[in-house]
């Protein structure tokens, strides 16, 4: 893998490419649930990947960020977690 | 606070018709800012890929990197990366709210060209907010940008071109689909062929696909649909329910991945905030008001491509060079080269493919009472049946009675459906399908909004005479 990087999810270690989006570094690790909707705290991930949905919008360096919209940096700190919920 | 820097022209969104105004507009002589979500010029279609990666050939990259390439060269102020969360008209014109990692600031403008694009709309079905089911329209995305696909075992969904293009590149990827579902029949895609004619080199790529997947034994079920999808023990996608269109025996697919999508609806909301009116349109549901050189009925405020009418990046393109250059008539400048037409035959091909992405409301009144209709709040089918009997008659009452609409989104997943169940529910108020469209358009932190400054920076006003 060329400029390899590594990220942490969930306080997990996670290697990535340099360049790739938040949510196609955690889609590519078969992670597809990213946080879990406020109503019904039901499962969601990632949608439409265009920054229209917001369903890939989770804790990403301490704030609320679409993962679809977010690049990936070295040292970054992914939580799977939404606002005002899981 | 200082005066707003001020513009000849401000254009929302660098996609084919806004960097392509762009390019006319400054070539013309216009000082024009063009400001984009992305880091760089493209849009959806022709989007850029992602640093480090290097997807195949393919026409819609070569017109994109062609495209980055001249507004590299031309005198436009692209501001990449930057979110328009208000607008607003004012005495001359009109000031833009955008958020950007240099941090919040005002940008005034005496014209104003939004070039926002479409949004996918999916016909929604029991499970299709599970993690595992992704826009048709998600999966061009992550070809385009990262040259990969997420999953196993997957499924394709939905109607229209894309889905053809969609399964194919999956194959290519080594993903055969496990299905490709076609809510069309084989007739209408011969139908359409009339119309695909009218830009041959689509119409043989769409072709090429086709065969690939036949030879790959890819199956294709024409005239079906998605009617569920189960979790599976982690939650997420595990398996869908296809039954053919108007009734049947389902048939199940194991899983791990649907792409789903049967509709373009146009990014319109800025377009609405300023006071353009959407018009009824036979072939894709509606349009902006807006003559043919893309002048809405404020005066100074444009619109180009799908923002306006779902026709398409080629279509876009053209539209997108004709309004600059009307703009800069408009503005004084003195053209030498008249703007040329969008060619019937794209015209053609545009009708065609939306021929194909046809949702009728139908469809949507038919949904069951626990289906999802907005994601954003989990405001089912149901409640929305409920709220419109308890006597919600437009759009913005069922957002005051069930929060349709009311979440991060802002109703743009849901807002179509939504108004497909007003238009087919007695005693609702004829025209008042439509959400009104509110700042901020988008989520902004408020951390984003208030920036870096110094407190001795906050104006202090004299204090009034005693």
């Amino acid at each position: 893998m060329t400029d390899a990087i590594q990220i942490t999810v969930n306080q997990r270690p996670l290697a990535c490419r340099a360049g790739m989006s938040v949510a196609a570094a955690l889609l590519a690790q078969d992670i597809y649930q990213f946080r879990t909707s406020p109503a019904r705290r039901a499962p969601r991930g990632a949608f439409c990947l265009m920054g229209a949905c917001q369903e890939c919008a989770i804790m990403i360096d301490g704030h609320i960020q679409r993962a679809c919209q977010t690049v990936v940096r070295d040292g970054m700190c992914v939580v799977l977690a939404g606002a005002s919920a899981g | 606070m200082s005066a707003a820097p001020f513009h000849d022209l401000i254009i929302i969104g660098a996609g084919p018709a806004g960097a392509n105004a762009a390019l006319s507009a400054a070539g013309a002589g216009l000082d024009v800012v063009l400001v984009d979500e992305a880091a760089h010029p493209g849009g959806q279609v022709w989007r850029a890929p992602a640093a480090g990666t290097h997807p195949p050939p393919d026409p819609d990259l070569t017109r994109g990197n062609h495209l980055r390439a001249q507004v590299a060269q031309a005198g436009v102020a692209l501001r990449a990366q930057t979110v328009v969360w208000s607008v607003a008209a004012t005495q001359d014109g009109f000031e833009v709210a955008i958020a950007s990692p240099q941090g919040p600031e005002l940008i005034g403008t005496r014209r104003l060209l939004v070039a926002t694009g479409a949004q996918e709309r999916v016909v929604p079905f029991a499970g299709w907010t599970l993690p595992g089911v992704f826009g048709l329209a998600a999966a061009t995305v992550l070809l385009k940008s990262e040259n990969f696909l997420p999953g196993r075992r997957i499924l394709v969904a939905g109607q229209g071109p894309l889905l053809v293009a969609v399964a194919a590149k999956a194959l290519k990827l080594g993903k055969a689909p496990v299905a490709v579902v076609d809510f069309n029949g084989l007739g209408r895609w011969v139908q359409a062929l009339r119309g695909f004619v009218g830009h041959l080199p689509s119409l043989r790529q769409g072709l090429t696909w086709q065969a690939k997947l036949a030879l790959a034994g890819v199956p294709i079920l024409r005239k079906h649909a998605i009617s569920r999808a189960e979790a599976n023990d982690a939650g997420a996608l595990g398996a869908v329910h296809v039954t053919p269109v108007g009734g049947g025996t389902p048939r199940m697919f194991e899983v791990d991945t649907a792409f789903v999508g049967n509709s373009l609806v146009p990014g319109d909301e800025i377009l609405r905030l300023l006071g353009a009116r959407r018009r009824p349109d036979p072939l894709t549901g509606w349009r902006i008001e807006a003559d043919d050189e893309g002048r809405c009925k404020i005066p100074g405020l444009y619109v180009a491509g799908d923002a306006g009418r779902i026709r398409g990046a080629l279509p876009a393109a053209a539209q997108g060079t004709r309004t600059g250059l009307a703009i800069a008539r408009d503005a004084g400048c003195a053209l030498s080269a008249a703007p040329a037409k969008t060619p019937r035959r794209m015209d053609r091909f545009a009708d065609a493919s939306c021929s194909l992405m046809q949702v009728d409301d139908a469809r949507i009144a038919g949904l069951a009472d626990d289906v999802v209709l907005c994601r954003c709040e989990d405001v089912t089918v149901g409640a929305v049946r409920g709220a419109i009997a308890d006597g919600a008659q437009d759009a913005n009452q069922l957002k005051h009675f069930t929060r349709l609409g009311m979440g991060p989104c802002q109703g743009r997943m849901c807002g179509a459906n939504a108004a497909a169940l007003l238009r087919t529910s007695p005693g609702t108020k004829p025209g008042g399908d439509v959400l009104t469209p509110r700042s901020p358009l988008h989520p902004v932190a408020v951390a984003q909004l208030a920036g870096q400054f110094d407190y001795a920076d906050i104006p202090v006003p004299k204090p009034a005479p005693l």
